[in-house]
């Protein structure tokens, strides 16, 4: 029972980042009055985040002072089913973030679409290559949404971002210089692509002669000043290199602050409430619905915030722990593998090649943004032919320049002892003449990788701790060894380099390990889709057992794409409020029938 | 264990086995990094990776921290630091760029050289 019981608001939104301000602004603006709770603080690009004190590798992109606090919230974790998992105490593979803005602060700024094939994953495998294609271990499955039915909503995010690109298919025109994969795009990007190094202009020059079409990759670090449709002005990036991890005090990334937070702040319909924990989402008597939402706030004191409409906008991990804590939906059970709330699970799966030039090229690594970088999309999805293969999915290959901060970017070509003076000479002698590329490969979803309550372990609210349960899938550690082969033999050929390098964090043999970073693309665990049986949240990411209460984030991805979550996802989240506001608010009940 | 504990207690083993003669130190590293040094119920090997991870940051992060001293881990590599603005510059491929390095401290205007770094030596900063 809570320590005190608060009016009624129209919406009352969990977390205040990309998701949950995109819905507050939304709604706000269609006559609901909204309520976020968020469980960090205030914060702001002018005054948090502004140069030079902000440029501090330690502090930032080491000790995380912009990200989540694992003292204060935390998982556990185990490789499979057999063993014990244990609490996460140092952030590593991945950086949920806190405060205001979320982990959308300290993102890259890398914002795409999913390929058409990709929302209709299943069915588009089975119809290409047969029934039988799709391994029985591998539980990916349909989107229930289109590419075309999401098309607007992308294509209004990125109007959000003042995304920089070049568009490869505009209204079916296929574009030389952009992504000829891509699906069809209403409009050319905002602001035009980034100017790029010379790290990528060689790899760019390298996949054209093996017949590869590389494109600027698709960035919301924007190229010119540009305000966007809520009236919130970007300026140009300035190319700082420190970009991830980071916030932008140069109003060049754009971000939930200063894209939504500040054109809706005063908004008579908006209020945000900081340093608020949601402890769990109230359910009606009958259990059909949602009351509100009961969270500790400042002082301590637990608050009752009823309300008609509940919006899930916390990080898509603590979204689907809220959801598990609530008794919202039905938890998954592995051994009989029914229920739907922690189901399909998934991540990114990651590997890295390095090519060392001669002294010839000086690449200076320290000019970079989070989103800088070429792109080979060929091995993407299902963009090439995977008859003869033996994995679904793939991966784009970047050859990208994020940053030089010298804590952390330390090329030395294999063999190099890891420390000592050798270690030093090589650092020194490659600092300035390196090429990094990624292979950002999809992740498949299995019966055996899931999200549910630790038995054992509990946060400091005495709530059980959402327990991961995760490992490579043998279909994504092939699909990571073939896009790894083919982005070694472009590196190979690109002029002046000398050696070349990889690490495969989904090697065989090798188990996933949530220390080394890979990526902050945590997906699944709350499914949409169009069978309540698979599914927690129907096509609109509406919940099937609870119509009134919304869900979004990337835990709504049924496996995860090639490409970064933040596009896709924004782009299902305007989506749902599309139906939200015309087809929900005026007449509220299930939007599908179960 | 916390990290700091664990770091507190590796410290303690460690002295205890530490060569006097600066000749055999890096034997001695190079055993603690292969986890072959006994360092009570510690494994050799995080310690010397916990080491390894400070001294890193040591030598490479911005000087208000005390480390890089004269910014000598900057120059090492050529990263010119914390004042950055490169839009006039990414695209102009091959260029060395030859700015000495500026840390946050650094005072605008000024010639380049590292500010003194200011030591807290009690409640009282006497700049």
């Amino acid at each position: 029972m809570a320590d005190k019981t608060l009016p009624k608001t129209d919406v009352v939104i969990v977390g205040g980042g990309w998701t949950g301000l995109t819905a507050a602004y939304e709604l706000a603006k269609a006559g609901q009055r909204c309520v976020i709770v968020e469980r960090g603080k205030h914060r702001h690009d002018a005054t948090s985040f502004a140069g030079p004190e902000e440029h501090d590798e330690l502090k930032y992109a080491l000790q995380y002072k912009h990200m989540m606090d694992v003292k204060q919230n935390t998982l556990t974790f185990r490789n499979n089913r057999r063993q014990r998992a244990l609490p996460m105490r140092r952030l590593g593979s991945f950086l949920p973030g806190e405060g205001l803005g979320g982990a959308g602060i300290h993102w890259n700024g890398q914002i795409w679409r999913p390929l058409e094939s990709d929302l209709s994953m299943r069915s588009h495998y089975e119809a290409r290559y047969g029934a039988d294609f799709i391994p029985d271990k591998l539980t990916i499955q349909d989107w229930g949404v289109t590419y075309d039915e999401l098309e607007p909503h992308f294509d209004f995010f990125e109007k959000v971002c003042g995304a920089a690109g070049f568009a490869g298919n505009l209204n079916g025109e296929t574009r030389k210089g952009g992504n000829p994969f891509e699906g069809p795009r209403s409009s050319e990007y905002p602001t035009p692509a980034m100017k790029q190094p010379i790290s990528a202009t060689l790899f760019k020059e390298a996949a054209e002669r093996a017949g590869l079409n590389p494109f600027p990759m698709p960035s919301a670090n924007v190229t010119e000043k540009y305000e966007n449709p809520y009236g919130a002005v970007l300026h140009a990036c300035p190319y700082c290199g420190f970009c991830e991890r980071f916030g932008c005090g140069y109003f060049a990334k754009a971000d939930p602050i200063i894209c939504v937070y500040d054109r809706i702040k005063d908004h008579e319909n908006f209020e945000i409430r900081f340093d608020s924990t949601v402890l769990v989402v109230n359910k009606s008597e009958d259990g059909k619905t949602a009351t509100g939402v009961t969270y500790v706030d400042a002082d301590g004191v637990e608050v009752f915030q009823p309300a008609d409409i509940v919006c899930m906008g916390a990080y898509s991990l603590w979204n689907v722990h809220l959801m598990l804590v609530s008794g919202l939906g039905k938890p998954y059970d592995p051994q009989s593998r029914t229920g739907t709330v922690g189901r399909n699970y998934a991540y990114q799966t990651i590997a890295a090649v390095d090519a060392f030039f001669d002294e010839t090229i000086t690449t200076n690594p320290f000019m970079g943004a989070g989103a800088l970088g070429t792109i080979v999309d060929d091995y993407n999805g299902d963009n090439f032919d995977h008859s003869g293969l033996d994995f679904v999915g793939g991966g784009y290959i970047a050859c990208k320049q994020y940053n030089g901060r010298p804590i952390s970017y330390q090329p030395t070509p294999e063999g190099t002892p890891p420390w000592g003076a050798e270690w030093k000479q090589a650092v020194r002698d490659n600092y300035l003449h390196h090429a990094d590329f990624v292979i950002h490969g999809s992740s498949a979803s299995t019966h055996e990788n899931y999200l549910d309550l630790d038995p054992t372990w509990t946060d400091k609210f005495g709530r059980p701790l959402l327990r991961m349960t995760f490992d490579f899938p043998d279909n994504d550690r092939r699909m990571i060894k073939h896009v790894l082969d083919r982005t070694i033999e472009i590196a190979e050929s690109m002029d002046n380099v000398v050696s070349v390098s990889s690490a495969n964090l989904a090697a065989e043999g090798s188990n996933y390990s949530i220390v080394p970073y890979q990526t902050t693309h945590n997906v699944g665990g709350a499914v949409m889709g169009t069978d309540p049986s698979t599914s927690a949240v129907n096509r609109y990411g509406q919940m099937w057992d609870h119509h009134n209460v919304f869900v979004f984030g990337a835990c709504l991805f049924p496996q995860n794409l090639g490409y970064n979550p933040t596009g896709p996802l924004m782009g299902l989240a305007y989506w749902t409020l599309e139906h939200m506001k015309n087809d929900y608010l005026d007449n509220p009940r299930p939007l599908m029938d179960a | 264990m916390t990290p700091a504990e664990f770091l507190r207690a590796g410290i303690a083993e460690a002295m205890k086995s530490l060569p006097d003669d600066p000749e055999q130190i890096v034997g001695y590293v190079t055993a603690l990094s292969k986890d072959e040094i006994a360092l009570g119920d510690l494994s050799s090997k995080l310690f010397f990776d916990e080491v390894w991870k400070l001294t890193n940051q040591g030598y490479f992060a911005d000087p208000i921290y005390g480390g890089n001293a004269d910014y000598a881990g900057w120059k090492m590599v050529g990263f010119p630091g914390a004042h950055a603005y490169y839009l006039s510059f990414i695209d102009k491929h091959n260029r060395p760029y030859n700015q000495p390095p500026m840390g946050v401290n650094h005072i605008p205007g000024g010639d380049g050289a590292m500010p003194l770094i200011r030591h807290q030596t009690g409640g009282k900063d006497n700049g």
